[in-house]
C-alpha cells in the first residue's frame, strides 16, 4: 500500500482536492472495502458530465443567486456534485437509502457545509424539505416517475428544482429510464413551472462507438 | 397442535405432481398432525388428502405505476383467518431433505419467519436503490394466524404498495427493505439453493448437503435449473416421493 508521503511526492498532478479523494478512498479500502467499487463509479467521467451540467445550468439562470438551503434527493456519495454545488449555497442535505453514503461523506467530509441522511426519499420524512431552496435529484431513473411523489405539498412555493433522467434502458437499477426528453417532462408534477429543459450525449459505459442521453429539466414550483 | 400447511400452485409452469410430491415429503419429515393445503387456479391431478382453496381468494392488486409485489399471495394466504394456529407455507419447487419435525412444533413464531438466503453477500445489498438483490426468501413461511404486521405494511397504504409494485416488484425485496422488524429468520441451516448454493460465492450448486431441512429450486433470475429438469440425486430423490 502506498504510504500518504509517497502520494504527496508525486508533485504537479496533484493538487488538494486530489489528494483529498485518494484519502477517501484510501480510508474506504481500509475500512469498508466492499463499498470500493461503487465509490469509484461515483467519480467515473459520466458523473462529472452529468453534474458539471446541471450546475452550469442552474447557474446561467440565475437561480443560485436565489438559493441558500439545497436539499439533493438520492444523492449517492455526493463525491461529485457536493463539490460542484458547495461554494454556491449555504447548506446541502442529501438524502440517501444506502447507509454507507452517510458514512462515507460522515468519515472524509466532501464538502464541510454538506451533511447526508441515509432515509428512503419515497417513504421515509424528509425534515429539511420544507427549508428548501433549491431540490436537485439526478436520480430519476431509479425511482418511479416524481409526479407520484407524496411529498409536493410539503414543498414551499418558489422553490426550485433541477432533475435529471436518462435513456439508459436495460441498466439493471434503472427502474425508470426514459426515451425522450418528452418522456421525462410528463413524469413532472402539475405543480412545477418548467425553466428549462436539455438533452445532452453522455458517453456509453461499454462502447465507444454509441452515446446515451442525458435528459435535464429546471423548473420552479 | 395441528400445524396448517400452505402451498400454492398457479398457471401452468408447475404441475400437480410437485403438489402431491411435497405432501409425501411433508408425512416423512413432519412427524406431527398437519393439515396440507393447496391453494390453487386448477385442483387437476392433486390427491384426494389435500385441502383445496380457490387462489382467488388470495388475488393481490396491480401497483397503479405499475407492477405488482409479485408474490404477496402468500401474505394474504398466510393471514387468512380460516387457517389456525401455527402455518408453515412452502414453495413447491423444493426438496425436503432432513427430519423437520422438532423445529416446528417446538418453535413458536412471534413474527413472519422466513429464510435469510445464505448464497447472498448482504454488504452489497442496500446500494442500488436495493433493486439488486434481496436477503431474505419466502420460499419457506412460518408464522402464526394472527400475525398480521408485514400484511399491514405492504396492503394497508396504496401510495405504499404502488412503491413496492414499481421499485421491488416482488415479495422478497419488499420484505427485505421495508419489513425487517417484522420478520425473523429460520435456522442458518433450513434452507439452502440448487442453483445459488450455500454461500455467497455460489462456488458449489447443485449439492445434495442433508445437513440442511430443505433444498429450494429457487430461480427467480430464468438461469438455473428447474426441479422437474434436475439430473442425478435430486432427480431420484424426488421421484422417490411419487
Amino acid at each position: 500500500m502506498m504510504q500518504q508521503g509517497g502520494l504527496k511526492n508525486i508533485g504537479n498532478h496533484m493538487n488538494k482536492q486530489t489528494f483529498e479523494i485518494l484519502q477517501r478512498l484510501k480510508y474506504i479500502l481500509d475500512n469498508r472495502p466492499h463499498i470500493i467499487d461503487n465509490v469509484m463509479n461515483s467519480y467515473r467521467e459520466n458523473q462529472y458530465t452529468s453534474k458539471q451540467h446541471l450546475i452550469s445550468t442552474i447557474e446561467s439562470l440565475g437561480i443560485f443567486d436565489e438559493v441558500d438551503n439545497v436539499v439533493v434527493l438520492a444523492c449517492w456519495y455526493g463525491a461529485v456534485l457536493f463539490p460542484l454545488l458547495s461554494k454556491y449555497c449555504n447548506s446541502i442535505i442529501g438524502y440517501d437509502m444506502d447507509a454507507n453514503c452517510r458514512y462515507f461523506n460522515k468519515v472524509r467530509p466532501i464538502s464541510s457545509n454538506a451533511a447526508i441522511k441515509t432515509s428512503n426519499i419515497w417513504l421515509d420524512r424528509l425534515p429539511e424539505l420544507k427549508e428548501a431552496d433549491l431540490i436537485i435529484n439526478t436520480s430519476c431513473e431509479h425511482m418511479p416517475p416524481m409526479k407520484y411523489w407524496d411529498k409536493w405539498d410539503q414543498v414551499m412555493p418558489g422553490t426550485f428544482i433541477a432533475f435529471q433522467s436518462n435513456d439508459m434502458i436495460g441498466v439493471k437499477d434503472h427502474v425508470n429510464s426514459v426515451k425522450s426528453l418528452t418522456e421525462f417532462k410528463n413524469q413532472m408534477p402539475d405543480c412545477i413551472d418548467i425553466i428549462s429543459m436539455t438533452e445532452n450525449d453522455i458517453m456509453h459505459k461499454n462502447s465507444d462507438k454509441r452515446s446515451d442521453k442525458r435528459f435535464t429539466i429546471i423548473g420552479q414550483i | 397442535m395441528i400445524i396448517n400447511i400452505l402451498c400454492l400452485k398457479w398457471g401452468t409452469k408447475y404441475s400437480a405432481k410437485y403438489v402431491n410430491r411435497l405432501y409425501n415429503q411433508c408425512i416423512d419429515h413432519i412427524r406431527i398432525p398437519f393439515k396440507f393445503h393447496c391453494i390453487t387456479d386448477n385442483n387437476d391431478g392433486i390427491k384426494d388428502d389435500i385441502i383445496i382453496h380457490d387462489i382467488a381468494k388470495y388475488s393481490i392488486p396491480q401497483g397503479q405505476w405499475g407492477g405488482e409485489v409479485w408474490t404477496s399471495q402468500k401474505i394474504k394466504a398466510v393471514t387468512d383467518p380460516i387457517f389456525e394456529g401455527k402455518i408453515l407455507l412452502l414453495d413447491i419447487d423444493m426438496l425436503i431433505l432432513k427430519d423437520w419435525t422438532e423445529y416446528l412444533s417446538e418453535y413458536n413464531p412471534s413474527k413472519l419467519t422466513v429464510i435469510k438466503s445464505p448464497w447472498v453477500d448482504r454488504d452489497h445489498l442496500h446500494a442500488n436503490f436495493g433493486s439488486f438483490g434481496t436477503g431474505v426468501n419466502s420460499s419457506i413461511i412460518f408464522t402464526y394466524s394472527s400475525y398480521k404486521d408485514v400484511y399491514n405494511i405492504i396492503f394497508d397504504d396504496l401510495y405504499r404498495y404502488n412503491y413496492y409494485s414499481y421499485c421491488y416488484k416482488g415479495l422478497d425485496k419488499t420484505l427485505y427493505n421495508v419489513c425487517s422488524k417484522e420478520i425473523e429468520y429460520l435456522p442458518q441451516q433450513t434452507a439452502y439453493s440448487y442453483n445459488k448454493g450455500h454461500e455467497p460465492s455460489r462456488e458449489q450448486v447443485y449439492l445434495c448437503l442433508p445437513e440442511y431441512n430443505v433444498c429450494l429450486f429457487n430461480n427467480n433470475e430464468y438461469n438455473g435449473i428447474e426441479l422437474h429438469d434436475a439430473t442425478g440425486w435430486a432427480k431420484e430423490y424426488w421421484e422417490s416421493y411419487e
